[in-house]
């Protein structure tokens, strides 16, 4: 429960070429992948992110991290067809980051987060699967 | 990777002479789980029960190339090799809520 733990995980977060770094933001600490290749990447455009970025507050694992949802650059992330936002998604600053983000919205339905068992692995691997709806 | 694999030689099926003999380590995200050194046919409520995850709580993924890449019900049958890597992610995320879009 402090913001030790959060960089902690964030450093055992393994993606294929991404590295991870954190930055603490007032109360949360921002973890930042940077590039990020999403799952079905064929389906956006570019394949690649810039970044992926998600908050996480310092009460973690007590407290879960951004239960609204998570960050990529570049901001005009297109699906295929190279015109069409991503479902879900708006332009966003990061705070304590910068602008230029594009925020992907969700909300936690059903299981909820529990401090006993998840950790950042399967709030990311949440992230994967929303990439894997391809829309 | 934390891979783990005990081979017994000699044997034809293995896996009676110690508790890890003839068995390898598997991952769901950053949790551990045993197989059979050969592989073993099971389902995703199983592989999810290896790591003392639940299907009613969480969904199996693969991986693919280090990134989530199927989704295994809870009854269907894969097979899990030592070394393999699944994702489960939290049930029940709604992915098209409108709730928060907008600038943080």
């Amino acid at each position: 429960m402090s913001r030790k733990r959060v960089w902690d995980d964030a450093a055992k977060l393994t993606r294929p070429a991404s590295t991870v770094r954190c930055v603490d933001v007032g109360e949360t600490v921002v973890v930042v992948l940077e590039p990020f290749t999403p799952p079905a990447n064929d389906a956006f455009v570019p394949g690649e992110l810039a970044a992926l970025a998600f908050t996480v507050p310092v009460a973690y694992p007590d407290a879960q991290p951004d239960a609204t949802g998570f960050f990529v650059r570049p901001a005009g992330l297109k699906l295929a067809d190279g015109r069409t936002s991503p479902a879900s998604t708006s332009d966003a600053s990061l705070p304590g980051i910068g602008n230029g983000w594009l925020k992907f919205s969700w909300a936690p339905k059903g299981a909820q987060w529990d401090p006993a068992i998840d950790t950042l692995e399967t709030y990311l691997a949440n992230i994967e699967a929303r990439f894997l709806r391809r829309n | 990777m934390a891979t783990t694999v005990k081979e017994q030689r000699g044997g034809e099926h293995g896996g009676h002479d110690g508790d890890a003999v003839g068995q390898g380590v598997f991952h769901v995200n950053d949790r551990e789980g045993r197989v059979d050194a050969h592989g073993e046919d099971l389902a995703g409520s199983e592989i999810l029960r290896r790591v003392e995850l639940t299907s009613d709580r969480y969904e199996l993924f693969t991986v693919n190339g280090g990134h989530a890449d199927k989704r295994v019900e809870p009854d269907e049958v894969v097979r899990v090799k030592p070394g393999d890597h699944f994702r489960a992610t939290l049930r029940g995320t709604d992915y098209s809520s409108p709730a928060g879009v907008g600038r943080s």
